[in-house]
């Protein structure tokens, strides 16, 4: 829908990302032999817990969230039931705040597989119909898949990102958000429950296009001060901002292996992955900071971390990486198995620049380490982040593994 | 080769090339000074292959001969002796006898054949300056010389006589000193961009001699200075073109005493650790220049100091350790600061002296 050619995205850009029956979809990462098969977690089939998410395979069956389990165990008896394992979930979910927040400080996260994003652009910005497929794109490659609305406003956002599950993205360009939401059901709008959705229907409202349609007073008599909060969001109208970009003290970055890295360059390349990462969010945000922290976790679940706080705030890769790779070595035996590794960077100081006398020709070499990753910077926020990069010596295995199974996904 | 030489000189002649020997343990000859008698002297001479320094000192010559001796456990040996005479004696094979008084000391010897052969270098003119104006202006601007190698050209000292003047300059690109001034009978002239080391090596050892005379070959510069000769290599490339860099005027200007200057500035540096800049404030109506500084999760200091400006208010901010290094070298009791904008470089100049030039690039506050 959007190959056409677009005027330049005019006002606010929201977006909400919504994750794809998420933990189911984490337990189907983990146990490969569970992919294409109903999942449902939750309580177990013969108690009174409820379900929590089920799979797309198993809400074919009419399972969905919050219902009985027992009624789940009988709609779909041939079932997968897993217990659910929240810090596992946390961790995924970890995972794509983190990708969010390369893109942008101002993600709001309402759950632990929802969050808006404002990724209005900006003088010279890029389209953020982009944006959105790069977010989507970097989180498929965690192993799980998320749907996403983009428009204007929080709550067309919301709504776009319910319309195509799973593995949608669904923008609503500013001016079509009448069109779109006219013929959505009132239920679709959020702050809409059941009783709501009764009293609009005695006055014969039934969908978002009649509720736009309501005079305020009918609204506020009918539903009270809510009822014109509830008009003004059916016609599209929402200026509440999305929270987020407060003060950081830190900035970091993980990654779980799908099975154990233990070789040097295999483990010095994710390193070096993490810090490119880690710094390039640290300078998106104008950020230099002098305490750097290596987080490792070894096969056996037992979790190391070491920290080092160097004299001068650093933001640029070639300063990070030779202290972090030293401080790996102090944690770390080649050999040894890991099942995460993980960096990160605090203490930021006043972000200073010693400015140059001399013209690019002379000074050009020790700008040049600034300029090559700014360049990279730029290159990566227009085309994605796996367009260039370093030589890196070493596989990207895991990386690598994720994008493939992604790829020979049928879709 | 048997000679007997008095501790204090050969003392001196050991320093003196020194500065001549390589650390580099792939070619441990350079480790090495060359020893040899000459006319009634003592020759010694150090060679790193970038600098190499001979010096000579007088000696009773028993048997004349050569032979090169570690040089830095040489140097240490003869400063621990007593002041007498030390004689030392290769007439052993494979290594020499070191003896003063009652010590004795057995050294092995390296083979004086495989010491390369001292530079010849054939210049047209050599210029004499005297030592004090030299040494003094070279230690000025090396304080901005460059310790970046990867940029060659900005690692030396570029150094021009002409017209009866002598003018060094040095630029790390952070920061540039200009000192220039006129020496009464000098005569001829010269351009040339010398390794910061050596001639700092230079300005220190010629310092006890009343003059020192250099000159140029294509790929050299060698000076001469008591009974040495030291020859360093020249730095090849064009030296950044330094005039068009220092502003033609400027919107604020601060005359102060440089001694009171240097001591605010000291303290207040105390609170700019980990590369925090220093703020330098002009307030033109309250005849305050204030100093602040900010050290994230330690604290903050501040002080005021009484000035006579003209000109705008300003606020712009440096590197504490770059300003400290003009103020120091600056000279008179009094310096001017004159600044253009909080982008623009900072000058430090001498009151008394406009051949002093200190120009500084600020930070860019986030």
């Amino acid at each position: 829908m959007d190959d056409t050619l677009h005027f330049a995205w005019a006002g606010r850009a929201i977006m909400h990302l919504d994750m794809d029956a998420f933990f189911a979809a984490v337990e189907q990462l983990d146990h490969p032999e569970w992919r294409g098969r109903p999942v449902i977690v939750g309580g177990s089939p013969d108690g009174r817990g409820v379900v929590s998410t089920a799979s797309y395979e198993a809400r074919v069956f009419g399972v969905h969230s919050a219902m009985p389990a027992a009624q789940a165990a009988r709609l779909c008896p041939s079932a997968i039931w897993a217990r659910p394992r929240f810090s596992r979930y946390e961790e995924i979910s970890r995972s794509v705040r983190d990708i969010m927040r390369d893109v942008t400080p101002y993600v709001h996260p309402t759950s632990i597989d929802e969050a808006y994003l404002d990724i209005t652009p900006g003088v010279n910005g890029v389209d953020p119909v982009n944006i959105a497929r790069r977010i989507q794109a970097d989180v498929a490659r965690l192993g799980v898949t998320c749907s996403i609305g983009l428009a204007t406003s929080r709550t067309v956002a919301k709504i776009a990102s319910e319309a195509d599950k799973p593995r949608g993205l669904t923008v609503v360009r500013p001016g079509a958000e009448p069109g779109f939401l006219a013929p959505m059901p009132v239920k679709a709008l959020p702050g809409v429950g059941r009783a709501t959705e009764e009293r609009l229907r005695t006055v014969g409202v039934r969908t978002l296009g009649d509720l736009a349609a309501l005079d305020e007073r009918s609204a506020d008599q009918l539903l009270g001060s809510h009822g014109i909060d509830l008009v003004m969001r059916a016609r599209g109208i929402d200026a509440r901002p999305v929270s987020g970009g407060s003060e950081r003290k830190s900035v970091s970055a993980e990654h779980t292996f799908r099975s154990d890295i233990r070789t040097r360059e295999e483990v010095e390349a994710e390193l070096r992955r993490l810090v490119e990462r880690v710094a390039r969010r640290m300078r998106a945000h104008g950020l230099s900071g002098r305490t750097f922290t290596v987080k490792l976790r070894y096969a056996d679940f037992s979790t190391r971390t070491v920290s080092r706080t160097v004299a001068v705030p650093a933001d640029i890769d070639a300063d990070i990486l030779p202290v972090a790779v030293t401080m790996l070595s102090e944690v770390w035996t080649p050999g040894a198995g890991l099942r995460l590794l993980g960096f990160g960077v605090a203490g930021f100081g006043q972000q200073t620049q010693q400015l140059e006398l001399l013209d690019e020709s002379v000074q050009a070499d020790t700008s040049k380490p600034r300029a090559l990753v700014e360049g990279l910077d730029r290159i990566k926020e227009r085309f994605g982040d796996d367009v260039l990069g370093f030589g890196v010596r070493g596989l990207r295995a895991p990386i690598r593994e994720n994008k493939g199974e992604e790829d020979d996904d049928p879709v | 080769m048997k000679v007997s030489v008095a501790r204090g000189e050969l003392l001196e002649a050991l320093s003196a090339v020194s500065k001549g020997l390589s650390t580099r343990t792939t070619l441990p000859i350079l480790s090495g000074i060359h020893i040899s008698t000459r006319d009634g002297s003592l020759v010694l001479q150090s060679t790193d292959l970038e600098i190499s320094i001979k010096t000579k000192t007088k000696a009773r010559i028993e048997d004349a001969g050569q032979t090169v001796l570690p040089g830095k456990l040489l140097t240490d040996i003869v400063r621990s002796l007593p002041e007498a005479a030390v004689t030392i004696d290769t007439s052993s094979t494979g290594s020499a006898i070191v003896t003063c008084g009652q010590s004795s000391f057995t050294v092995k010897t390296l083979s004086p054949e495989d010491f390369p052969k001292f530079p010849v270098i054939s210049t047209d003119e050599m210029i004499s300056l005297p030592s004090s104006s030299f040494s003094k202006i070279v230690h000025q601007v090396s304080k901005a010389v460059s310790r970046d190698e990867t940029r060659p050209i900005l690692t030396g000292i570029l150094v021009v006589i002409e017209e009866g003047m002598l003018r060094m300059v040095a630029t790390d690109s952070y920061r540039l000193c200009l000192r220039e001034t006129t020496i009464e009978g000098v005569a001829g002239s010269l351009e040339v961009v010398i390794p910061g080391r050596g001639i700092e090596d230079v300005a220190r050892l010629a310092a006890s001699s009343e003059q020192v005379s250099l000159g140029v070959s294509d790929n050299q510069v060698i000076f001469q200075f008591g009974e040495t000769v030291f020859i360093s290599r020249r730095i090849e490339g064009s030296f950044p073109n330094y005039r068009q860099l220092i502003p033609k005027d400027h919107q604020t200007r601060v005359v102060i005493d440089r001694a009171e200057f240097s001591e605010a500035v000291k303290r207040v540096s105390l609170l700019a650790q980990h590369n925090a800049p220093l703020r330098v404030a002009v307030n033109t109506a309250d005849h305050i220049l204030t100093l602040t500084a900010q050290t994230q999760d330690v604290g903050e200091a501040k002080e005021d100091i009484e000035i006579s400006p003209v000109g705008e208010d300003v606020e712009i901010a440096f590197n504490h350790t770059y300003l400290m290094d003009g103020i120091s070298v600056a000279e008179g009791e009094k310096i001017a600061i004159e600044i253009v904008s909080p982008l623009k470089p900072g000058i430090l100049k001498s009151v008394d002296n406009s051949e002093f030039i200190y120009l500084l690039m600020p930070v860019r506050l986030g």
